[in-house]
């Protein structure tokens, strides 16, 4: 009765377990290997990079973001830090093999190299825009 | 005793079903809201490319959500959704306060070309 006990505990737990797979960075996800033939190989950066056009999309978002000096924005410097973690956790990934898991983090991580180029562009417009806008009331006020 | 362990078996099982699939669906639901919000702004359609890759973005989440509720993609779909519906609210302001500066420099410089005085010095800096 007792191991009836412990099998059906055991069996159950590992089903629920298995639904969703937890991954190194506390994240289940579902592993696609790189070898079509059913081996789990770990590919090498040179690889990574000709293959996974969101990994070269993430990186030059986030390059983008860094050359608008979205590091100096509060707001865009949170998300420029969120993409920089996800871009590392998606190489990590890809490095074990979990393709669909790193191109997820790629995507997230352009995402957020997007947000912080365009809150940062957008500060600096909003900013010249309105020294404009006040330059051009000291012109017309001159004027009357 | 067998009671018990039964009880404690299918509460770990559902806590452990529970777990992955309860998240994807407040973060849906925040997705879905972000587009919506975006949608119903009136200067999204200064900025049509990135309303269009939010909607996309979200209609991708759906799809997880959907085929692969307990997936860590469906999280991750609808954390990408809602920062593309970031992106469409920020390249419409983008868009916004630079027709605004456009605007503006071309009202100095018609005051400067009526005679005001000189703020050359002043309008040529960057905008940065």
């Amino acid at each position: 009765m007792r191991v009836e006990a412990a099998v059906l505990v055991t069996s159950i737990l590992l089903a629920g377990c298995a639904a969703g797979r937890v991954g190194g960075d506390g994240e289940s996800r579902s592993p696609t290997h790189v070898g079509g033939d059913g081996e789990s190989r770990s590919p090498t950066h040179v690889e990574v990079g000709a293959s996974f056009p969101e990994l070269t999309r993430a990186s030059r978002a986030l390059r983008e973001a860094e050359r608008q000096g979205a590091g100096a924005d509060r707001l865009a410097a949170m998300h420029l830090a969120l993409a920089r973690d996800q871009l590392a956790r998606g190489r990590r990934r890809l490095s074990i093999g979990d393709l669909e898991g790193a191109r997820w983090l790629f995507l997230r991580a352009e995402a957020d190299a997007d947000v912080a180029a365009l809150v940062v562009r957008e500060a600096g417009l909003r900013d010249a825009a309105r020294r404009t806008l006040d330059e051009v009331s000291v012109l017309a006020g001159s004027r009357e | 005793m067998l009671k018990a362990l039964r009880l404690f078996a299918v509460t770990a099982a559902l806590a452990g079903c529970a777990r992955p699939g309860g998240v994807p669906a407040v973060e849906l639901a925040a997705a879905r809201t972000a587009v919506a919000q975006a949608q119903a702004s009136p200067l999204s359609l200064l900025a049509p490319d990135a309303l269009r890759a939010a909607e996309q973005a979200l209609l991708v989440a759906e799809r997880e959500a959907h085929d692969r509720p307990r997936a860590a993609s469906a999280r991750d779909a609808a954390y990408v959704a809602r920062r593309r519906a970031q992106c469409s609210q920020l390249a419409s302001l983008v868009e916004s306060d630079r027709r605004t500066l456009e605007n503006a420099r071309r009202a100095a410089a018609a005051l400067r070309a009526r005679g005001a005085p000189s703020s050359e010095r002043h309008l040529g800096q960057s905008p940065r």
